[in-house]
């Protein structure tokens, strides 16, 4: 069945774009990452412009989001008042990326720039990830889990400005997760993404919470960020399609329920170890794609709206 | 039978307009199916006939000596062209060029391939057929590549085509053509032009308007996120807010 899409201006079928977003949700649910760094290729891949794929994902994030904190906080697993302070330093971020967007798109590099984000912070954060999960997998096989001992002290804790975070257990100084939540901010402009695949490995090795608060705490703060994404392409670029949205969403809320449904039941060094192999994938064959000789050298730009 | 009856009323007005001007050269004159094609969300393309009929006070003239080319021509835009090269081994953007005033669509249908119709330089003056286009650009001599390219992009996203022997000729003076428009066409306001050539002279033009737009729910959405952005981006939240805590109430454990 085909639909007309009102703001991307093309014809899509109805069920491949459900498809598409529950597939990205089952994702988002099972890792509490990953929203994005999926689903705006796919949108591109179906012929939809970038612009309307970034600013679009990232609104189906959103309810993805929002579904998968409801799921997360009737655990209590969410740290509220650390998502707070991560957005609290993800807002100037998100504006930041979202200027140098408009900076970037004038001189037409925008695609590369964005691409070789991609394969930068993916492939380093997935290496990271994947060297890690194997570690803990061949260790855990040799002998029983020896826990981290959340007393651990490190350069984190010599910072000021403490705050107490009772979800997550800790008594650390605000700088590290503004530092953090700004930079997920400034990515997520950028990139259109959500950010949590940065932030969840960053919650675990840098501010050391535990894997219990980790993905309703990321969650959280992906929703609040990409809310923000949304609100301001749909403000100033006008690029939000809000059919193509409920369609994603859709797909995307009820594959956010199952995902969270498996990825509650799988042992959480299994699940680093799938996120990262994923994470590594994606920047590989973006990789692939900058270095093989592209089919055609011109391509043609999106024209702008003129009317 | 209201389309034979639009030709009738057209062929009427036609003579009449030739008798009171007294002209002695043939005039064409041309009608659309449709002149407003309304983009609805069933919308998957659309397709309509180009028709009209040769008003020939000299009748003698063969209908083998004449020639029609219709063109319809989409909105005309500002259209980038990039190109890749090679930078230490990675394939980015290090070229482009800007073209001014190319259409959103051109569709090209005549009686036989253009180069049998008239002579190149006639051709290119009119701008006849997409080897012909003249889109100001920057001065320089790839420049032709850079036109080709897209000329190329455009017609495999089937905005740009060109038909040569797609108008059919009923009689020495009926003709008409079908225009098939893809999903993706542009909204705005169309040319259709239509030439009548004869030993590779240009004796009569006639042009219409065609007007694409959105209607209903597509139109509505379409003015609320352009005009006033700021409450859609709002309602774009609360529709995603509301979604995803709708799912999370159906999908609630229930134990």
């Amino acid at each position: 069945m085909q639909i007309y899409l009102p703001i991307a201006e093309i014809s899509v079928s109805i069920w491949l774009i459900l498809a598409m977003g529950g597939a990205v949700g089952f994702v988002t649910g099972m890792f509490g990452v990953g929203g994005g760094f999926l689903m705006t290729p796919f949108l591109i891949f179906t012929g939809i412009s970038p612009a309307v794929a970034v600013a679009t994902g990232a609104s189906q994030i959103v309810a993805s989001s929002v579904s998968g904190v409801a799921a997360q906080a009737g655990r209590r697993s969410v740290d509220f008042k650390m998502g707070v302070v991560l957005v609290a330093g993800g807002i100037p971020g998100t504006v930041l990326g979202v200027w140098i967007v408009s900076l970037l798109k004038e001189s037409g590099q925008i695609d590369l720039v964005i691409k070789l984000a991609y394969v930068g912070l993916l492939g380093s954060i997935g290496l990271l990830m994947l060297s890690e999960a194997v570690r803990t997998l061949l260790k855990t096989r040799r002998a029983p889990p020896a826990r981290a001992k959340a007393t651990q002290h490190y350069w984190v804790h010599g910072l000021p400005l403490k705050l107490r975070f009772r979800v997550s257990k800790l008594y650390i100084s605000a700088l590290p997760p503004l530092g953090l939540g700004f930079l997920s901010g400034f990515l997520s402009g950028i990139m259109g993404i959500g950010g949590g695949f940065i932030m969840v490995p960053a919650m675990i090795y840098i501010l050391r919470m535990p894997a219990s608060a980790v993905i309703g705490t990321s969650l959280f703060q992906v929703l609040c960020i990409t809310a923000l994404t949304t609100f301001l392409h749909a403000w100033i670029n006008q690029t939000v399609d809000i059919i193509l949205a409920v369609i994603l969403m859709a797909g995307g809320v009820i594959g956010v329920q199952y995902g969270a449904r498996v990825g509650a039941r799988i042992r959480s060094d299994y699940l680093r170890l799938m996120i990262s192999l994923l994470i590594v994938s994606m920047a590989l064959r973006l990789a692939i794609e900058l270095i093989t000789p592209p089919a055609d050298l011109y391509s043609v730009a999106p024209t702008e709206e003129t009317r | 039978m209201k389309r034979v009856l639009a030709l009738c009323a057209l062929l009427l007005s036609a003579a009449a307009a030739a008798q009171d001007s007294g002209k002695t050269e043939e005039a064409l004159v041309v009608a659309l199916t449709q002149d407003v094609i309304h983009i609805t969300s069933n919308f998957t393309g659309a397709e309509f006939v180009v028709y009209g009929t040769i008003e020939a006070p000299d009748a003698f003239v063969g209908a083998d000596e004449r020639d029609i080319v219709i063109i319809v021509r989409g909105p005309a835009s500002a259209t980038t062209v990039r190109k890749r090269g090679r930078v230490s081994g990675i394939w980015l953007n290090t070229d482009s060029v800007t073209f001014e005033g190319v259409p959103g669509f051109y569709f090209l249908a005549s009686t036989r391939p253009l180069d049998g119709i008239a002579a190149p330089a006639v051709l290119k003056r009119k701008g006849i057929g997409l080897a012909n286009q003249d889109w100001a650009g920057p001065k320089r001599r790839d420049l032709g590549e850079f036109q080709k390219a897209l000329i190329r992009s455009r017609t495999a996203d089937r905005l740009f085509a060109e038909e040569e022997g797609a108008v059919e000729m009923n009689g020495a003076s009926l003709f008409q053509t079908r225009v098939v428009m893809p999903a993706n066409v542009p909204v705005g306001d169309y040319r259709v032009e239509a030439y009548l050539f004869r030993n590779g002279q240009e004796i009569s033009a006639y042009s219409a308007t065609l007007v694409i737009d959105k209607l209903g729910i597509e139109r509505t959405l379409y003015n609320f996120a352009t005009r006033s952005s700021l409450f859609y981006a709002m309602a774009a939240i609360l529709v995603a807010v509301l979604m995803g805590l709708g799912a999370a109430f159906v999908f609630r454990e229930r134990d």
